[in-house]
């Protein structure tokens, strides 16, 4: 992989925290298209990751009709607050994530 | 028995090389939330670090409490122990930042050239600063970009233990300046500590 290309990746950890930061910003329940597009995925990587998130026990499914929404769980929110401990402790010794 | 104050330099270590050690066990605790590679080596290095300064330290404590200043080939051993650990701990310190081909050749490179030198205390105080000068010059391009205050507390931490590294070597011109090493290593690691306190109390 290039140095170019490495700049670009982003981990599976930090695409998981983006769509919980997605629905965090939310209000804590988002609808999957709102987690799509603040966490820039694609619909088949949003199934996935989303089914990983409810694997983990960080997101749970709240249906209302017809209607899916995702939600954080309080383990959503606790992982939030210590992967955002976590990115500046690394950034302060010059890691970036 | 010596005297406490007599032993001040030695708790000084023992002090750093519990900070060492909990910046290891929480770097550890940032690589399992993220797996960044990068993290591990931040882990081993502080580890690493930690650990053979602790145990030069138990080793003085047990040869001064005991009063079995003849074995000299305990200090010996604890010695060379916390020169080759720290050695370790900086060269894995700087591997976590160098990510990229050509900084991993540059750092193989200047320490090829270091090691064809013939005075060995010398060489270990020469390398570790090369090292840590390394490891400065990357964070100071981060402080440079986000201009955070736990960067800057790191940032003067390394500084700090960096300057401590340059105290034997001054100590060839000025010998009593030895006794500032110990200390200066130490306000290095409490500013390490402060950095790390303030992100891990953070809610």
């Amino acid at each position: 992989m290039t140095d170019r290309a490495k700049a670009k990746y982003r981990s599976q950890m930090k695409i998981l925290a983006d769509m919980l930061e997605a629905i965090e910003s939310d209000g804590g329940k988002s609808l999957p298209t709102r987690i799509m597009f603040k966490a820039n995925l694609s619909y088949d990587r949003l199934e996935k990751y989303i089914s990983d998130l409810m694997l983990l026990g960080l997101v749970e499914e709240l249906r209302d009709g017809d209607k899916v929404a995702y939600g954080l769980t309080g383990k959503g929110v606790e992982y939030l607050i210590e992967f955002r401990r976590v990115v500046e402790f690394a950034k302060a010794f010059g890691i970036p994530l | 028995m010596a005297p406490t104050w007599a032993l001040l330099d030695v708790w000084m270590e023992a002090a750093s090389a519990l900070v060492g050690l909990l910046v290891g066990i929480y770097a550890l605790k940032a690589y399992r939330t993220v797996r960044e590679r990068s993290l591990l080596y931040l882990n081993t290095s502080f580890l690493v670090i930690g650990s053979g300064m602790l145990t030069r330290v138990f080793v003085i404590v047990y040869l001064v409490t005991t009063q079995r200043l003849q074995l000299h080939f305990l200090l010996q051993a604890a010695n060379l122990i916390y020169i080759l650990s720290t050695l370790a701990g900086y060269l894995m310190l700087a591997l976590a930042y160098a990510g990229r081909g050509w900084g991993r050749a540059m750092i193989a490179a200047q320490l090829i050239s270091l090691l064809e030198m013939s005075r060995p205390f010398l060489l270990f105080h020469l390398v570790d600063a090369f090292l840590l000068i390394y490891v400065c010059s990357n964070l100071i391009g981060s402080y440079i970009t986000d201009r955070s205050r736990t960067q800057l507390l790191v940032l003067a931490g390394f500084l700090l233990i960096l300057s401590s590294h340059a105290m034997p070597l001054l100590a060839i011109i000025y010998p009593p300046i030895l006794l500032l090493e110990a200390a200066i290593r130490l306000a290095g690691f409490l500013s390490l500590f402060v950095a790390l306190a303030t992100v891990a109390l953070r809610r």
